[in-house]
């Protein structure tokens, strides 16, 4: 028999060891980073007096569905959600559209000053929502786009836009040129290769994008906030803000809006989750 | 079905080196239903000229005509010719049938009878069992018959391969191979072929066309080409083990004996040439060898350095004062083992300008009776 030299641990403990330490590590973060969600749903379903006395056992003790109630039927909570919902979808269709047809263009077409116009679009990436919504809103108001959905779609729209046209850019890279050339030689135009064959080879990165659009346009707050002033045009991050009256926030009826604002960018990604990690692949 | 031809044809690239010319003042045709290949290192400029041909490049001179009709400017969509390429292009979201009966599509036709034409297609290149596949659950040397497939589909003018069999196995390569020419018999095309592997182009063309830095350097069928070179280019290009090549001087006018540079050893190359350089190469391939064991040589030889088995055959690469001299021979003819001193004897060799590069002349066969076969 050969000697086993020095103490070591086998392959089956390291391996244990290791899943052990994983989920561990795993949980821990998960907590930390689910914490704050936890206790929005905690908070839309207890009493506004418990909840501000922080006593959890005030707060269990006080369960009601009566935050939740008020929001649906007592505000203009529906409307707001409409609002949210049609300015997400129009900044995903024009982000999704703008970028795929910006991102062909720049792979593909060959023009002068092509280096210097795909670094001035991540320059446009760095200038922050609040310093561009100044100009915008007076641009806004010259063109009658104030307290308008598509000036809101518009002016959200300009914060996905440069990553989109960047991802799509990368991904329509990947796409050889010979597939296209391909449909050309079979008597199809570049009509033809860009719809039958670069288009589906880079849908994973238009919906990508299009994730990237509507959490973007979803979360928004500073372009609502400096182009709707009208209370019936509001998106749920402005609108959320009603539910604060003078010197007082009923913050369970925050709570119980903030978890409905939750649920569908939660499905979302959820469902999609593969696509926008191939999206931040190629962009990597 | 028709023939190309190719006139002054110039391709040049502005890079930031400056320009480059590709394609330098290329004139050929090939006739109506050959198969020619072009060959030639990476580089030379044989891709270029394809892509000239199928309208993917626009020659900056020059004029192509297919048939009677001139298509220098017009844009691929409209020449009706089948491009094959490099890494098959088979679209992986769409599957065999699909991929097959794309070209139908884009003229309108309806899906039930691009399957029938797809399975028709099919069946003649023996994937009739894989319509409903996608690309990527083939192997490949399926996909390469799916591609194919889709090129025969709509009846070309031409078809034009770029390289299409460089990403397949040897085995696959040959069956590949006998497996198109048996689909050009079938549709009887005129058929360019692309590619850098001399055996390729060997066994596949009916004529091909040897291309370096841009230019042709001999247009003519394998066996000319072989045994026949226009220069030293051509005769170190084609042929496997490579030509051997020995720098010489004349002994006689003719060039009918020479002396091998650096030594004293003479040898009878059987030419008669109307006038010789002073400075010439003398060219013997591997196979118009034979080799004798001995223990002193005093002619061209020296020592078995490495021996190569190949079936019945066998390479020597003989160690000699003026470098390593290749040499194939039969395996029970002469039997010979690494270390041992050999002489060579020079059946067939040919003399090229040493300064030009151009081929003075060629010996007359010695030894009619050794078949001469044309191996790679």
């Amino acid at each position: 028999m050969t000697q086993v030299v020095g103490n070591y641990i086998s392959y089956g403990q390291a391996a244990r060891i290791k899943s052990v330490s994983y989920q561990i590590v795993v949980w821990a973060t998960l907590l930390v980073l689910m914490f704050p969600i936890i206790w929005v749903i905690v908070g839309a379903f207890s009493g506004l007096d418990a909840l501000l006395s922080g006593s959890l056992s005030a707060i269990f003790a006080s369960v009601t569905i009566e935050p939740v109630r008020q929001v649906f039927f007592a505000s203009n909570f529906f409307v707001y959600y409409r609002n949210s919902i049609v300015v997400a979808a129009g900044v995903v269709i024009f982000t999704v559209t703008a970028s795929t047809l910006a991102g062909y263009g720049l792979t593909r077409v060959q023009f002068r000053g092509k280096k210097w116009f795909a670094r001035l679009i991540l320059f446009g990436y760095m200038f922050p929502p609040l310093l561009l919504s100044i100009p915008m809103y007076q641009i806004w108001r010259q063109l009658g786009l104030l307290n308008s959905h598509l000036g809101l779609i518009l002016a959200e729209s300009s914060v996905p836009l440069p990553f989109g046209i960047w991802t799509m850019w990368l991904f329509f890279q990947t796409v050889p040129l010979d597939y296209e050339e391909s449909v050309w030689m079979a008597g199809g135009s570049r009509w033809h290769s860009f719809k039958d064959i670069a288009l589906p080879q880079a849908a994973p990165g238009m919906i990508a994008v299009g994730i990237f659009a509507f959490q973007s346009s979803w979360n928004n707050y500073t372009y609502p906030k400096v182009l709707i002033a009208e209370d019936s045009l509001r998106p749920l991050t402005t609108g959320i803000t009603q539910y604060a009256v003078q010197n007082y926030v009923f913050w369970n009826q925050v709570m119980a809006v903030v978890f409905t604002i939750i649920i569908p960018a939660f499905l979302l990604v959820y469902f999609l989750q593969k696509y926008l990690l191939e999206g931040y692949k190629a962009t990597a | 079905m028709t023939d190309i031809k190719v006139d002054t044809l110039r391709k040049e690239f502005s890079s930031d080196a400056g320009k480059i010319v590709a394609v330098d003042d290329v004139s050929f045709t090939v006739d109506d239903g050959e198969f020619v290949c072009i060959v030639g290192p990476s580089g030379c400029g044989k891709t270029t000229l394809l892509r000239c041909i199928a309208g993917l490049e626009r020659p900056t001179s020059g004029q192509i005509k297919l048939g009677t009709e001139e298509v220098t400017d017009v844009p691929p969509q409209n020449r009706n010719l089948a491009f094959v390429f490099q890494d098959i292009t088979l679209y992986p979201h769409m599957k065999v049938w699909e991929n097959i009966s794309y070209p139908l599509k884009l003229d309108g036709i309806g899906p039930d009878d691009r399957y029938e034409k797809a399975q028709e297609v099919a069946d003649t290149i023996q994937i009739g069992e894989l319509l409903d596949k996608y690309p990527g659950e083939l192997s490949g040397g399926q996909q390469q018959r799916v591609a194919i497939g889709r090129s025969i589909i709509r009846s070309p003018r031409a078809y034009l391969l770029d390289e299409p069999m460089s990403d397949l196995d040897a085995k696959l390569k040959k069956e590949m191979r006998v497996e198109l020419q048996r689909i050009q018999q079938q549709v009887g095309g005129t058929m360019v072929y692309v590619t850098h592997d001399q055996e390729e182009a060997m066994t596949l063309s009916d004529r091909m066309l040897v291309m370096d830095d841009g230019n042709i350097q001999q247009f003519g069928s394998p066996q000319k080409v072989y045994h026949e070179p226009n220069n030293l280019f051509v005769a170190r290009f084609i042929g496997s083990p490579e030509i051997n090549l020995l720098a010489a001087s004349p002994v006689s006018d003719t060039g009918e004996t020479v002396s091998v540079e650096d030594t004293d050893w003479t040898v009878d190359t059987g030419i008669q040439a109307s006038s010789v350089p002073g400075r010439v190469t003398l060219g013997f391939r591997p196979r118009h060898t034979t080799v004798a064991r001995t223990t002193n040589p005093d002619g061209l030889g020296g020592e078995v350095a490495l021996v190569e088995s190949v079936g019945d055959e066998n390479i020597l690469y003989v160690d000699t004062k003026v470098g390593e001299v290749r040499v194939v021979v039969d395996i029970e003819e002469y039997p010979v083992s690494e270390g041992d001193s050999v002489e060579i004897g020079v059946e067939r060799s040919y003399l090229f300008d040493r300064d030009t590069g151009d081929t003075i002349a060629k010996s007359t066969e010695h030894q009619p009776d050794r078949e001469d076969t044309v191996e790679t």
